[in-house]
């Protein structure tokens, strides 16, 4: 069984492994008398890496919905708001990077495989940003608008495709 | 190009094909134009050696779907300007969802329209014109002539790569289309509702325009060179009574008191050097009840087209200006030296009025005072104002300290008058002295405490600068012009009964389906109807009474002519022409009386001077 060890203090701060082992020792030592009874629960990695798929998930359909609405201004050139719809996307994807990052440094054993297939649809990211820069640079909203309508959204519903595949066969 | 649009454009448009027949798009260095993933042609732009979209590089067409989504109200119109072609996608899907709608196009970029031409078929059966290129007035005779043909709203379609692209030509084009629709609007609302009242106007009022001065025909005013103040009756005239009242004491300006701005000055008891007015309504009688006979220390300058009902309420001396609605004066009078006649342009208020004759008359500085065009401390009119004023829409506009101020449409369009006006008259200085009004486009904005300190120094004005007591028109030229009207007169009704005659013809010969016949009356009802345009009473009188349906039935006859089914022809020709002479009949009878009475009093004004 893969098991891993941190936790989170009542006032929600996470620590890692070594600072959780500190803490539960502190805490032991500090408090013996008064503690009955001590339970020590094992998290499942799979059960983890599923939670954090599902995460990745809720992010990719949130995207979506935001940048649906962003195509057609860009399009329909409304340059008022237009620009700051640019600010959303770059946020979300910042975030998607995160998430990506995130999970692919805790990939239980067994999984690395399907992961990958993911990896290599998400390098896609980096390069239509690339388009998107150069159409922030132009002020070119129709290549902006192109951009993310016939790059960008097609690329995160494959890639949410792909997490929803998986999810099915971690369940 | 496309053989099909070549010969559109050389049989319906050779003016536009002239504009693009050397342009080949191949070989434009800074335009590239190449197949889109969806295989529709699309193009981009060069710019700093980066390529910048005309179009989608994906699917053109649905990015034209997406830009004409903005328009939910499609159905309400039956025409649509398109403005900016582009390469012609959004045209075409426009005219696949809606393929009776009847469009008009401008795209002032030559090379613009070239790359259409050369990759989309042209709306052959939807176009009603075209415009290419970006000169001021031929557009801006495209605008009007678009909306004179119409005579209903129209849906303007604006490309949004061209607002980018080209965004000196769209703003300028923007507020050239706002103008005109502005105006065109003014026009046609002012017409219907005056067009029979400045007849009847100018010619109830003509026994006395014809006995009073001329004012624009009288170059002994001494107003040459000299500072006049137009006050108007916006909130911020309350703020001014007092600096006002120190330059009537001291002579330092002419006063004109525009409209309602009078009660405003003769409650405060401050007489003006004159009062304008020029209403045609009966309502003007409203602002003519402040005016007792103790207070008339002031000529009034009135508008021949004036509403008669007012003129006869003001007891003091008049003085007359002729507008550009007055078909009776012009025709009548004549300079007995021969100088030339002026006018005054009709405009949606009397400050435009007003500003039309100060600088006809002379002056080389006109001071604005009381000229809000806006909500001031929420108040529309100065203090002076007894009726009510309803809270309207309103909007936003620059105002004189460069911020804004709230303002609402019928202040918009008076502004937009006036603006044209000063911009006419180059040589003089305009100095707007309202607190908190909207900017007026030509003038300075300067305190009116500031413009006294700095310019308003010399005692100049003459109380009785009216006195002159001469009457310049030519008798002669009265009484000849006043024949050939009776003579003209008399034959109206006899032309009108032969133009009926005709049609009577026509709705028999088309019943018993003898179209050669039919067609031959209406070539004998052309050469009637010129006859009777040139008939004067008709054309003086008659037709500018019914100038609203004139134009409406000008506009179906020429519809008229390209239908090809001979009985709704003939069914539509009986029809138009039956309801235009309806209202003609009905007019020559109504002023029948008051045409006599014109008679009457040119008779006489004509004999008393002869003797």
């Amino acid at each position: 069984m893969d098991t891993y060890i941190n936790g989170k203090l009542d006032n929600g701060v996470q620590l890692e492994k070594k600072e959780y082992i500190e803490y539960i020792t502190h805490l032991l030592a500090n408090n013996f008398d008064a503690i009955e009874r001590i339970e020590i629960t094992l998290d499942d990695m799979r059960l983890r890496y599923f939670e954090d798929l599902k995460g990745f998930d809720v992010l990719l359909e949130e995207i979506i919905v935001k940048v649906e609405k962003s195509y057609v201004r860009f399009y329909q050139n409304n340059t008022v708001e237009v620009w700051d719809d640019f600010m959303i996307l770059i946020e979300s994807v910042g975030a998607l990077h995160e998430k990506y990052n995130s999970i692919s440094a805790q990939v239980p054993k067994g999984r690395q495989v399907e992961w990958a297939s993911v990896g290599n649809k998400f390098s896609n990211v980096n390069r239509v940003l690339m388009q998107m820069q150069e159409a922030v640079e132009l002020k070119d909203e129709i290549k902006m608008a192109d951009a993310i309508k016939w790059e960008f959204i097609p690329l995160v519903v494959d890639l949410r495709n792909i997490i929803i595949d998986i999810l099915n066969e971690v369940q | 190009m496309r053989i099909e649009n070549i010969n559109f454009l050389k049989k319906q448009y050779i003016n536009e094909y002239k504009k693009i027949e050397k342009i080949n798009p191949s070989n434009i260095d800074d335009i590239d134009y190449f197949n889109a993933k969806n295989g529709e042609m699309t193009a981009s732009a060069n710019i700093n050696e980066k390529k910048f979209s005309l179009a989608s590089e994906y699917d053109p067409s649905f990015e034209s779907e997406i830009i004409l989504n903005q328009y939910d109200d499609v159905d309400d119109y039956e025409y649509v300007l398109f403005y900016g072609t582009g390469l012609g996608h959004h045209i075409n899907v426009f005219l696949k969802k809606y393929p009776d709608k009847k469009v008009f196009i401008y795209e002032p970029d030559p090379v613009m329209f070239a790359l259409y031409v050369e990759t989309h078929d042209l709306p052959f059966r939807n176009t009603v014109n075209i415009l290419v290129g970006s000169d001021p007035s031929a557009r801006n005779k495209f605008i009007s002539d678009t909306l004179k043909k119409i005579q209903q709203k129209i849906l303007l379609i604006e490309l949004p790569v061209h607002k980018k692209v080209h965004a000196k030509l769209y703003s300028e084009f923007r507020e050239a289309f706002n103008r005109i629709i502005v105006s065109k609007k003014v026009y046609t609302e002012v017409n219907y509702a005056y067009q029979k009242r400045w007849i009847l106007n100018g010619m109830e009022n003509f026994a006395t325009t014809v006995q009073t001065q001329n004012i624009l025909l009288n170059d002994k005013y001494n107003f040459k060179g000299k500072t006049a103040i137009l006050v108007a009756a916006g909130p911020s005239l309350d703020d001014e009574i007092e600096n006002l009242r120190y330059i009537k004491e001291n002579g330092l300006a002419y006063i004109f008191s525009a409209g309602w701005s009078i009660a405003t000055l003769l409650k405060n008891e401050i007489y003006p050097h004159a009062f304008t007015s020029y209403d045609p309504t009966p309502q003007n009688t409203k602002v003519f009840k402040f005016i007792d006979d103790e207070s008339v220390k002031f000529p009034l300058v009135y508008g021949s087209t004036i509403g008669h009902e007012t003129l006869e309420l003001f007891k003091g001396p008049k003085l007359h200006m002729i507008t550009s609605q007055d078909t009776t004066s012009p025709y009548y009078l004549k300079s007995k030296d021969k100088a030339k006649m002026e006018y005054v342009m009709d405009a949606p208020n009397i400050a435009t009025i007003t500003i039309q004759l100060l600088a006809k008359l002379g002056f080389k500085r006109i001071i604005l005072v009381g000229q809000n065009f806006a909500f001031t401390n929420d108040k529309l009119i100065s203090s002076g104002y007894e009726g009510t004023v309803a809270a309207r829409k309103s909007e936003t506009v620059k105002d004189v300290y460069g911020g804004y101020v709230k303002t609402e449409d019928k202040f918009n369009k008076m502004r937009f008058s006036m603006e044209t006006f000063i911009k006419k008259s180059k040589d003089v200085e305009y100095i707007n002295t309202t607190r908190g009004g909207a900017h007026i486009e030509g003038t300075v904005f300067k305190h009116l405490d500031e413009v006294m300190k700095d310019e308003l120094i010399e005692s100049f004005a003459n109380d009785k600068w009216y006195e002159l007591n001469s009457i310049n028109y030519d008798i002669d030229y009265m009484e000849s012009q006043f024949k050939k009207m009776h003579a003209d007169f008399e034959e109206v009704e006899v032309e009108l009964k032969k133009i009926k005659d005709i049609v009577k013809k026509i709705k028999t010969l088309a019943r018993d389906g003898n179209y050669k016949q039919v067609e031959k009356m209406y070539g004998k009802l052309s050469v009637l109807f010129n006859d009777l345009k040139k008939n004067v009473y008709y054309n003086r009188y008659i037709m500018p009474m019914n100038r609203v349906y004139y134009d409406l039935f000008l506009l179906d006859v020429e519809e008229n002519k390209n239908e090809k089914n001979q009985i709704k022809k003939a069914e539509n020709i009986i029809n138009i022409l039956g309801k235009f002479l309806f209202e003609c009949e009905k007019d020559i009878k109504k002023i029948q009386p008051t045409y006599k009475k014109i008679q009457e009093q040119v008779s006489n004004y004509i004999s008393r001077n002869r003797s």
